[in-house]
């Protein structure tokens, strides 16, 4: 189990490097791809089938079909790349955080629960119900607010 | 294969180091699409990080994660409609060439 979770852990961690390094844009995308279904993968694992159907169905799925799109209607280019030096301190100051907020907060791990889909559902109706009225009226506000934002200043170019 | 008693801690290292990813790629990125697909690596990370701490305290986290994963979809959909009109209208992808939605 021990040589799965590393050939796993392996996988992401290259996937998600590569989608940030490479140059060519369709490759970014398969790595991209390819880190969305191996963290499905996680999810199938830790005994969530739902979660990780969830993630191939919308993530690998419908995000990365978007970003296919995108990346086909504007066109390949290669990138100017910044100077990096204060992004990869500020990233290994955050690997170095999270790895000590890690230890402390993981290293007691008790036998794992076993969540049925009804217990799932359970809780969502009994705690979250109401959330999912503001988060929707959020998403559309940020729908209608970018659509009105740009065609407002796309009129005044004009 | 199923996981059953590994420690927990290997798995928020996985969301670790996703998040270190992701914000390396967000402060040194100039690409737009980049700057999201950076974005989407953190709120992997935090999924994962979710997850893990559901297989402990319960199905809070895995129902988090949905709501998680629900809005980086809308984000993502937003974000790319803006980079496709703004470099259809101007060729162009990077950020800070894009000020037209200052007031």
């Amino acid at each position: 189990m021990l040589l799965y979770f590393t050939i796993l852990f392996l996988v992401v961690i290259a996937t998600a490097i590569a989608a940030i390094e490479l140059t060519n844009l369709i490759w970014v995308l398969v790595a991209f791809a390819t880190l969305l279904t191996e963290i499905a993968l996680f999810y199938f694992s830790l005994g969530f089938p739902l979660l990780g159907a969830f993630q191939l169905a919308v993530y690998a799925g419908g995000v990365a079909i978007l970003v296919l799109f995108a990346i086909l209607t504007i066109g390949e280019r290669e990138e100017e790349k910044k100077e990096s030096k204060l992004a990869a301190g500020v990233a290994v100051a955050v690997f170095i955080t999270g790895v000590i907020a890690s230890v402390w907060t993981g290293l007691h791990t008790k036998p794992y629960l076993d969540i049925s889909l009804q217990e799932i559902g359970k809780v969502f109706v009994e705690k979250y119900a109401l959330l999912v009225i503001p988060l929707g009226f959020t998403a559309v506000g940020i729908i209608y607010g970018a659509y009105y934002l740009l065609s407002k200043k796309l009129q005044g170019e004009e | 294969m199923k996981f059953t008693q590994e420690p927990m801690l290997w798995f928020l290292l996985v969301s670790v180091s996703l998040l270190a990813i992701g914000v390396y790629g967000l402060l040194s990125r100039k690409s737009i699409l980049k700057m999201i697909i950076s974005i989407e690596i953190i709120v992997n990370g935090a999924n994962v990080g979710l997850t893990a701490f559901a297989t402990q305290h319960g199905a809070d986290g895995i129902i988090l994660a949905f709501f998680a994963i629900a809005l980086a979809a809308l984000e993502v959909a937003v974000g790319l409609t803006l980079l496709i009109i703004l470099a259809r209208k101007y060729g162009i992808t990077f950020p800070e060439k894009i000020n037209n939605l200052r007031w």
